[in-house]
Formats: C-alpha cells, sequence, structure tokens
C-alpha cells in the first residue's frame, strides 16, 4: 500500500496535479473555502490546520491520520509531498518495486531542475568537487517516500515524531529527517523515476530567515551527537 | 514584601536558564528576580487598558490581579533590584521604568539609597534596577536602568533594535543641575558587551578615556548658519572624538554618527572632511553635523522636522580602536577620500595577520563598496580590498553566524565636484541634470557583482593560518568549493539609485546589492552555508 501525505498552503490550483485517490491526504496550513471545496469535488481526504506554517507538524499531523485510518503494515509505504512540488513524472508503482527489490527504507525524489546532484555526491573516484558535510542535504525540499517500518523507527527514536518539532518555521526538518536516517543506518537512495516540478538548489532568495532554524539544526546534531560525515553514506541513485 | 498576586517571584532562575551559554557567561552567575512580569499580568493589565501602547512598570506590577489598576501604592522593594519580563509584549508596547518605579512619591520601589537631598543624584544613578527579558521588547531610556538584552530578546529604543547589546545603562551628564531621571536627553547612555547590533562602543565615565556615546542639548536659539547650534554640557564629554573617527579611518573602517531625537533616530554619514572637521550629513533631515578638530560639535541648520530637542550623538561600527574592551558588528570599509581633484582610497581591510574577531558577535554587516568614480574626469578607483579573514579560532562551537555584506550605492556631490559610487548594473547619470558622462567608460561587466568572484571570506586561526572549509552544501551557489578555503559571496538583490535629493548633500543608499553566509563551527570545523 503507497499512503501520501501532501501539505499545502495557498496552492489550491495544485490539488489536482497530485494524485488524489482514496489513499491520499492532504494537510492545509490556513486553508481556503477554495482548498476545501477543490478537496471535495474530487473527493479527497484532508486535515485542516490553522495558519501556522509549521511544516513539521503538519506534517506529523497528516502521517497521523494515514496511520489511524490504514493501519498500515511495516512494509508499506508513505510519501510525504509539498503543495508547490507536484509530479511530472510519476509511476508509483515503480516506485513501490524499486524501494522492495533494492531494500529501500527513503527514497528521495528529484525535481526536474536539480541542481542537487552535481553538488551532494560525491564522485567514485573520490575527488573533493564537493564536501557536502552531510547526509541530510538531499532531504532538502523535495518529496519522498519511506517505508512505514522505517518510519515507526524514527518516530520510536525521537518521541513519536518523524518530523522534528522544535522546527516550529520552515526549514531543517526535512534535513534533520535525514541526519536521523543516517543515524539509525537506513538505506536511503535517491531516484529519477519519480520527478517534481521546479527546481531546486541555489534558490537563495527565499532563505532570509534560515538562520534561526540553521541553529536549531545545530542544537540538535550537538544534543543528538550526530557525526559528521564528510561524504554521504549507503547513498545511492536508483 | 509584598507582592502582586498574579506575579511569581523567582529565586531560581539562572543565567543559562535564559540565555544562550555564550551570553549568559557575561551575566552574573545567578541572578534572582525582585519582580516579574508574568503574561498574565500583562494581558490582563492591557486588556482592562486598552488604550495604553507605554505601559509604567510600576503601574503594571502594582496592578490588581484582574488587571484593573491599584492607585494605591505601598513599597514593595527597596533598590537596587532587578525585573525579569516573562511575558511577549506586543511590539507597539513601550515600558516606563519611570511611572510608578523609580519615582520619588507613589512608588513601588524605595530608592532612597540613590538620592541625596531629596534628589537622584549624579553619582549614585549606576544599577537602581537591572532589567533582563526572555523575549524582545521596546523600553524609554530611563537613568538608573540597566537593560540587558540578547540576541533572543532584544531591547528597542527608538526604532533602534540592540540586538544583543548585554547592558544598556543610563547615567547622568555631567554638570550641575540635579539630573532630572525622567527626562530621556538629560542622562548618558552606556553600553557594554556588544554582542550585535547598532555599535556602541564603551563604558566610558571620564573624559580622558575618549568617550564614544553622550547625550545632550543642542543649544536653542542662534540662527540656522554653520556653529548656529552649540552642544551644550560636553565640554568633557566630546573630547577625543575628533581623535577616535581620524584612528577608526586609519583602521579602514568608517565610523558614522546615530543622532536621536524626538522623531526617531537617524544615522549621520561622513560627508566630507575639512579644515574644520569632520561633516556627517542626513539628507532627509537636512542637517549636517561637524566634529571639529578640537571636539566641538555642531550643526548647520534646523531640522526638517523642526527642533531637535535632546539629540544621542554616537560614534559607530569600531571593530578595533585600541584600548576599548567591546567588539563592533559592522565593517565598514571606507569610501575614498577626494582632496585637490584626485580621487584615493584608503586600504585597510582584514588580513590573515590582522583577522576579524567575532568575540561575543553573531551577526556582522560588511559594508564595502565598487568602484569610485569622479565627475569630468576619466578616472577611477576600484576596490581591491575585497576578501574579509575572519578569526576562526574566536568562534564558538555550535553557534550559527551570519555575514551580510553589502555593496554601497553612493552619490557624494558638493560644490559641483562629485563622487559617484555605483554597483549597478547599468550607470546612469545620477540626476537628470548633471549627466556623468565619465561613467560609461566603466564597462557593464565592470559592475556586474552579482556572479562574480570578487568579494570573498577566508578564515584563518590565531596565527594566520588560513583554515579549510566544509560546504555545507544547497541550497547554496555562493560557496565555491574550490578552492576550499575561500567562500565567494553571492549578491541577490539589486537596487538603483533612489532615496533622496536635497541640494548639493551626500546621498547614500545603502544595500545596491546584499550578500548573505551563514556558517558555523561543529568539533573544530567551519561549516559554511550561502545564500
Amino acid at each position: 500500500m503507497l499512503l501520501r501525505v501532501i501539505l499545502s498552503h495557498n496552492q489550491t490550483e495544485n490539488i489536482r496535479k497530485f494524485p488524489h485517490d482514496q489513499q491520499t491526504v492532504f494537510v492545509f496550513d490556513a486553508p481556503t473555502s477554495e482548498d476545501i471545496k477543490e478537496c471535495e469535488a474530487l473527493g479527497c481526504r484532508y486535515v485542516l490546520m490553522p495558519s501556522a506554517g509549521h511544516r513539521g507538524m503538519n506534517r506529523n499531523t497528516g502521517l497521523q491520520y494515514i496511520l489511524q485510518t490504514f493501519s498500515p503494515n511495516y512494509d508499506d509505504y508513505v510519501e510525504f509531498f509539498d503543495g508547490d512540488r507536484y509530479p511530472t513524472d510519476y509511476n508509483p508503482e515503480k516506485v513501490q518495486k524499486i524501494m522492495q527489490d533494492s531494500h529501500i527504507d527513503c527514497m528521495l525524489y528529484s525535481c526536474e531542475h536539480d541542481a542537487r546532484h552535481k553538488k551532494i555526491f560525491v564522485p567514485l573516484s573520490g575527488a573533493t568537487l564537493v564536501d557536502t558535510g552531510t547526509l541530510c542535504n538531499p532531504f532538502y525540499a523535495c518529496g519522498f517516500c519511506m517505508r512505514v517500518g522505517a518510519i515507526q523507527d524514527i518516530m520510536a527514536y525521537n518521541h513519536g515524531f518523524l518530523f522534528e518539532p522544535r522546527f516550529d518555521k520552515w526549514g531543517s526538518e526535512d534535513q534533520f529527517l535525514g541526519l536521523e536516517c543516517e543515524h539509525l543506518h537506513f538505506r536511503v537512495a535517491m531516484t529519477n523515476e519519480t520527478l517534481l516540478n521546479g527546481s531546486v538548489g541555489g534558490d537563495s532568495d527565499q532563505h532570509q530567515d534560515y538562520r534561526e532554524s540553521l541553529q536549531t539544526y545545530v542544537d540538535l546534531i550537538r544534543e543528538h551527537d550526530f557525526p559528521i560525515r564528510n561524504k554521504p553514506r549507503d547513498f545511492v541513485v536508483v | 514584601m509584598k507582592n502582586n498576586p498574579n506575579q511569581e517571584i523567582h529565586t531560581d532562575y539562572r543565567a543559562n536558564d535564559i540565555f544562550k551559554p555564550i551570553n549568559a557567561n557575561r551575566l552574573a552567575e545567578s541572578i534572582h528576580y525582585d519582580f516579574v512580569i508574568t503574561q498574565e499580568m500583562l494581558d490582563k493589565f492591557m486588556e482592562q487598558n486598552p488604550g495604553y501602547t507605554t505601559i509604567g512598570i510600576g503601574v503594571l506590577l502594582n496592578s490588581n490581579s484582574d488587571g484593573t489598576k491599584n492607585d494605591t501604592y505601598a513599597t514593595l522593594a527597596k533598590a537596587p533590584v532587578s525585573v525579569f519580563i516573562a511575558a511577549k509584549t506586543p511590539s507597539n508596547i513601550v515600558y516606563d521604568f519611570t511611572d510608578s518605579f523609580i519615582a520619588t512619591s507613589s512608588s513601588i520601589l524605595d530608592i532612597s539609597d540613590f538620592m541625596e537631598n531629596g534628589q537622584y543624584t549624579v553619582t549614585k544613578t549606576d544599577g537602581v534596577v537591572d532589567v533582563y527579558s526572555e523575549y524582545p521588547y521596546s523600553a524609554n531610556i530611563t537613568g538608573g536602568v540597566n537593560f540587558h538584552s540578547t540576541p533572543k530578546a532584544p531591547l528597542t529604543v527608538g526604532v533602534v533594535q540592540y540586538n544583543g547589546v548585554i547592558r544598556i545603562g543610563a547615567y547622568k551628564t555631567t554638570g550641575s543641575s540635579p539630573i532630572n531621571v525622567f527626562r530621556n536627553g538629560d542622562i548618558k547612555v552606556i553600553t557594554q558587551e556588544l554582542v550585535s547590533g547598532y555599535g556602541f562602543s564603551d563604558v566610558l565615565t571620564s573624559a580622558s578615556q575618549n568617550p564614544s556615546l553622550f547625550v545632550a542639548d543642542w543649544m536653542g536659539g542662534g540662527s540656522s548658519g554653520d556653529l548656529g547650534y552649540v552642544i551644550s554640557d560636553t565640554d568633557t564629554e566630546v573630547f577625543g572624538l575628533y581623535g577616535r573617527f581620524v584612528e577608526s579611518d586609519k583602521l579602514g573602517t568608517r565610523a558614522n554618527l546615530l543622532v536621536s531625537s524626538y522623531y526617531g533616530i537617524s544615522t549621520y554619514y561622513r560627508s566630507q572632511a575639512n579644515a574644520l572637521g569632520l561633516i556627517f550629513s542626513n539628507a532627509m533631515d537636512g542637517v549636517n553635523i561637524t566634529v571639529h578638530t578640537d571636539g566641538t560639535i555642531t550643526k548647520s541648520s534646523t531640522h526638517n522636522n523642526g527642533a531637535i530637542d535632546k539629540v544621542i550623538l554616537v560614534d559607530m561600527h569600531k571593530p578595533a580602536i585600541p584600548g576599548l574592551v567591546s567588539t563592533a558588528t559592522t565593517i565598514a570599509q571606507c569610501i575614498s577620500e577626494y582632496r585637490s581633484g584626485t580621487l584615493s582610497k584608503l586600504d585597510s581591510m582584514y588580513t590573515a595577520s590582522n583577522s576579524f574577531d567575532f568575540k561575543g558577535a553573531t551577526i556582522l554587516d560588511w559594508y564595502t563598496w565598487e568602484t569610485i568614480a569622479k565627475e569630468g574626469y576619466n578616472e577611477f578607483v576600484s576596490n581591491d580590498n575585497d576578501e574579509l579573514y575572519i578569526n576562526a579560532d574566536s568562534l564558538s562551537e555550535g553557534i550559527v553566524y551570519e555575514v551580510n555584506v553589502h555593496l554601497m550605492n553612493i552619490d557624494s556631490r558638493r560644490g559641483g565636484d562629485s563622487v559617484v559610487t555605483s554597483t549597478s548594473t547599468e550607470i546612469k547619470p545620477v540626476t537628470p541634470n548633471e549627466p556623468m558622462d565619465v561613467v560609461t567608460s566603466v564597462s557593464r561587466e565592470t559592475f556586474d557583482t552579482t556572479h562574480r568572484d570578487k568579494w570573498a571570506m577566508l578564515f584563518c586561526n590565531n596565527y594566520g593560518v588560513v583554515q579549510p572549509l566544509k560546504g555545507w552544501a544547497p541550497p547554496s551557489e555562493s560557496v565555491d568549493a574550490s578552492p576550499s578555503t575561500k567562500v565567494y559571496i553571492k549578491f541577490s538583490s539589486f537596487t538603483r539609485y533612489g532615496g533622496f535629493d536635497v541640494g548639493n548633500r551626500l546621498r547614500i543608499n545603502h544595500d545596491a546589492a546584499i550578500g548573505k553566509v551563514l556558517f558555523f563551527k561543529l568539533n573544530g570545523y567551519i561549516y559554511v552555508l550561502g545564500y
């Protein structure tokens, strides 16, 4: 079973662009009447959240809804999307097959224009083209799919939360998830089999308020005593 | 001691509970609060008194549990005392510590130890009240009150926010007349341990220590010409100020003036140096202020907005004035010296052997410039000092630092001669009636700094050895991994000419372009996330 949590904030026009089957729940941050109208027209499930801008908690809420509604098994999957990153090339059956065949715990989706590939991945030659510092970065900004068993392991590790709730603004909650995956020795992969619209990497103008999130991120790294690796670990492209 | 029913008396707060360790280390080991303003107390008071934008601390602390005012005041504590603001204060609310708090009557505070002959004394106004807060707050500067702020709980005075000034104290200015502690203009404001924000310099109490910040009155009357208004009560206060500006220039920094008046706080930028001294201008105010070689300070004319009653003069942004203990967080590179029809520039900058030390600061604003051209002459100078060395050994583990690089856009024209700096990608005349043909000789590419590898940061240790960096990868495009020791600044925005054009006065538009870099030290390595 493949379930979906889609976080949406003022992105009514994108709702139709996502899969809107019964395994999908939209989580609306500051919902509008148009959001609800559109969802009901499509027969989608949805969760309404106040205007909090708290992406991690909103995703956690959507996940709770999924877990309680569907009681998925250890080997089922949950996908997470952001409302502005709808898939343009997407085959859910293929996603599941890749994850099953490759024993992947978490698979990160690519964007149509994805600057991360050239920046993050250390070439096999071992050249020091880019010193990534950590595994977390590939989790930044895009959709991904996780095995339910892995989700449960992280929730057991982090007080019942998949996304760390201390990131009360946007930013870094997904990257910290990457560190947790690293810590729990999950098998993480990136795939081009699912493509999301838009570009990622270098969208610097949007990050003027990132310092506070980054400080929380660094605080958490120190608190958890996470090691900082210079190269990605067990990180593959499938 | 009687307490407000809403009030929680905390006796076990420790600095570490409130502030980040870096700041807490600067505070007392243990702080006991005599008064705590709780959220419930503030909320109920505002509910019962909805029209208040200025809230007297004494009135608030003395209020009834339902938030209504209690006009019967009894002494609750004897100064010195400490106050902790544990409430999220709306940004439009200003705290006033004179109203029924530090007052000789109808007050909850006994200030008898700070009085002589029924008045606040000249010498004993230090440390009557210490104020701490968990959240940002605004306050009127009041004599005898030390305001403690941190990056987390900045203090706003007027329109200026002090992010992480550990202490702003207010003391009486010298003079024979009794202090009126309730009038902002009669006190001297002193800061300690600047963490970030505007660059107040130091605690200084005598003329021999070259005070850098003081408050005084402009004398009333007089014509609007130069030397018309003479600052009063400053014979000792201004001593050495001119010399400090000169020293600042030698270090490659550019000190400006911060002037506070009834209408707000505005920055006066250096526009000219002549035989009289240094001239600072603010086109919007329509006023020039001259710091004379003998330390006298004058202003040229009446304020555009009317008379100025009280003025605070500050020399800003002194990263490394010898003999001072505090740190500033701004580097203002010297723009130019314009003398006798030639252009020159000052070349000091932080180098490997003299790297920038953040000390307790977390944010650095680096003001820099690209090119200066002179109208009527086919000559211009470009800024070669485009690399900033930061002392990596001085950085604290786990603290995220931020460097904002501001490219300035300057039009300085006086008496028909002009000095122009531009960082725009397209050079145009600054004013329609005074075309600046010379500037067209500078190619468009010269000014396109968006993707130029020009301005950069490097990190070195105490011995001047450049340290390798670890990039934090996306969302950065400005961090160049090769070589891995240099962070090139990517500028993300440009503005065209704008601002105010008042006669022949200086016009400066800050932030023609902005670059931002975040970095932190973890396990001894410097990780950089650029923007």
